[in-house]
């Protein structure tokens, strides 16, 4: 894939970020939401991951996010180091994008299968 | 009549003199740097009288002529248009010929060379990786039709409103002003550059090239068009108005859609060769025979 | 001749200790005497290392719902309860309003829309991409973000008074 592929790609996931990030930041806000105190408490935590929407739309959001991030953050490092080590920024950021993003899919999952979802 | 223009000659001689009235003296602050002999870069304080319309390259001419002969800078046309002088002048990349010491409304100006470019001597810095990235883009029209380069039929025909799509950035005098400005050239070497970048675009756009493809290739890669983050600082220094800018955000939309393989509609126009209907003037002479095979 | 003609770098020797040249990490971060764009440029790179940090914090952070139950849940949610806190999410928020309204802006220019036409230059030189419809569409962005943050303020206002007075 060429690098315009990778970039458009990053236009996309950032276009996408905007609806995701703006709708999960705004289940903790007093007007839409459930609000900051009584959104973070446990009991309400097990509530919001019964559906099997919530595992859906955070498995959805998780990739997006690890794309755009990495992405930008393989940006930030090769234009740092002024374009010498490319490869090999590219795999290590790869790699630990890879981990963290398996992390994170397999913890939204646990919770919802501990919150009693299908 | 000869009293009248005598007086006019006298009044313009008066101008002229009160015009150099010198108004104050201003304190340069210039980098200097001499291998072989300085270890570290330093600077020297030199105390200049400035008179109104004095440039910063008149106030270097005077103080190399009457304070320090060592100081080396380069200059050429001192009107703006050889892009020899461009120099860091109170944090500025700016052309020295077309900055007025008394525009810049401080007591002490810095002079500075052009940063993200090696320094060979003070203020002198080495431009041949600037050079070897414009080459990199191809900067000449690229055509297919052999036959035609070798025995031209005619014309290529060019609208006005053609033209006016790459005829922008055809005003760039190399002076480097763009490329020490970005801030992606600070921190990557490999970068080409947005005076490589406009170059391209302009010779993409305009409908009598056919490299396209052969470009890409350079614009494409990681280096290439996609480091640029459109920080705007290149056309902001810009000296004759090329707006570098502009260029490459016109130009990744090319890169993006050719790569994406959607169908863009055609800017070039057919190339047609004005022959066999032109009627020659009979008042015009016949040329005389090819002399070269 | 002519070979010597093209090879004129080939004549001029750079010294052996060529001073720093390069600009560096100082040419991101300060965009003084620079235009708009330029701190636009430099907002959207600040706010992107801010929130590449607190994305990696937060999907490790989070996950102690799975590994430490309700209990090791409602600690740390008590650990987070002083305002050094609540003033770190807001600069969150507004990193990401800020970070999201120029992002807009970008896939706009980047694609070449709203930056204006090549144009025959006149003295002075106003470069057209920079006078273009881009510069309107930020700062309206940039007030939309604003009010966002606004926003984000208001709700924790209680909670920083609930911490000072309760």
């Amino acid at each position: 894939m060429k690098e315009s592929q990778f970039w458009f790609l990053q236009l996309i996931t950032g276009a996408l970020l905007l609806v995701l990030a703006f709708s999960h930041i705004s289940t903790f806000s007093s007007l839409i939401g459930t609000g900051y105190k009584t959104g973070l408490e446990y009991s309400s935590l097990i509530e919001r991951a019964k559906p099997l929407f919530y595992a859906i739309f955070y498995s959805v959001f998780l990739s997006v996010l690890m794309y755009h991030a990495n992405y930008g953050l393989r940006t930030l490092l090769i234009e740092f180091t002024g374009g010498r080590y490319k490869t090999l920024i590219t795999m290590g950021v790869f790699i630990v994008a890879f981990i963290t993003y398996l992390y994170g899919l397999w913890e939204i999952i646990i919770f919802h299968l501990i919150a009693g979802g299908g | 009549m000869s009293t009248v223009t005598e007086k006019v000659e006298v009044k313009m001689e008066e101008k002229a003199v009160e015009s150099k009235q010198i108004t104050k003296e201003i304190v340069f602050k210039v980098y200097r740097f001499i291998p072989g002999r300085d270890t570290e870069p330093r600077f020297e304080t030199y105390k200049v009288p400035v008179y109104r319309g004095m440039t910063v390259l008149d106030a270097l001419f005077y103080i190399k002529e009457n304070i320090d002969h060592s100081l080396a800078y380069r200059h050429s046309c001192r009107m703006g248009i050889c892009g020899s002088c461009g120099m860091l002048i109170n944090g500025l990349p700016r052309l020295a010929c077309q900055t007025q010491v008394l525009e810049l409304n401080s007591n002490i100006i810095e002079v500075k060379p052009l940063p993200n470019y090696p320094i060979i001597r003070d203020l002198a810095t080495d431009f041949s990786s600037f050079f070897s990235k414009h080459k990199s883009v191809k900067p000449f029209i690229i055509r297919e039709d052999k036959e035609e380069q070798e025995n031209p039929a005619g014309e290529y025909l060019q609208s006005p409103e053609e033209l006016l799509l790459y005829m922008q950035f055809s005003f760039c005098i190399k002076c480097g002003l763009c490329n020490a400005a970005c801030p992606i050239m600070a921190t990557d070497d490999l970068f080409i550059g947005p005076q490589a970048l406009a170059q391209a675009y302009r010779y993409i756009v305009d409908n009598r090239d056919q490299g396209v493809e052969q470009r890409i290739l350079v614009l494409d890669s990681a280096h290439g068009v996609w480091r640029c983050h459109f920080a705007g600082s290149c056309s902001a220094v810009c000296p004759k108005g090329v707006d570098p800018a502009l260029a490459i955000q016109l130009l990744k939309r090319i890169v993006v859609s050719q790569s994406l393989g959607v169908k863009k509609p055609k800017h070039k126009t057919e190339i047609k060769p004005i022959s066999k209907e032109h009627k020659p003037n009979p008042k015009i002479p016949e040329a005389p025979p090819r002399t070269v095979k | 001749m002519k070979e010597e003609k093209n090879e004129i770098s080939k004549n001029v020797v750079p010294p052996k200790v060529v001073p720093k040249y390069k600009l560096g990490l100082k040419a991101w971060i300060s965009p003084f005497k620079f235009n708009f764009e330029r701190w636009m440029y430099t907002l959207h790179r600040v706010t992107a290392v801010i929130l590449i940090v607190y994305v990696y914090m937060h999907i490790y952070v989070t996950s102690i719902r799975v590994l430490g139950g309700e209990t090791g849940w409602t600690n740390l949610m008590n650990t987070f309860e002083n305002p050094i806190n609540y003033t770190g999410e807001i600069i969150v928020v507004a990193a990401l309003a800020i970070h999201g309204a120029n992002g807009i802006r970008l896939i706009l220019a980047e694609l070449g829309y709203a930056v204006g036409k090549p144009i025959r230059p006149e003295y002075p030189y106003k470069p057209s991409s920079l006078k273009g419809a881009q510069r309107t569409i930020a700062i309206i962005l940039m007030i939309l973000a604003g009010i966002m943050i606004l926003f984000a303020i208001l709700e924790y206002v209680p909670l920083y008074l609930q911490f000072f007075r309760g």
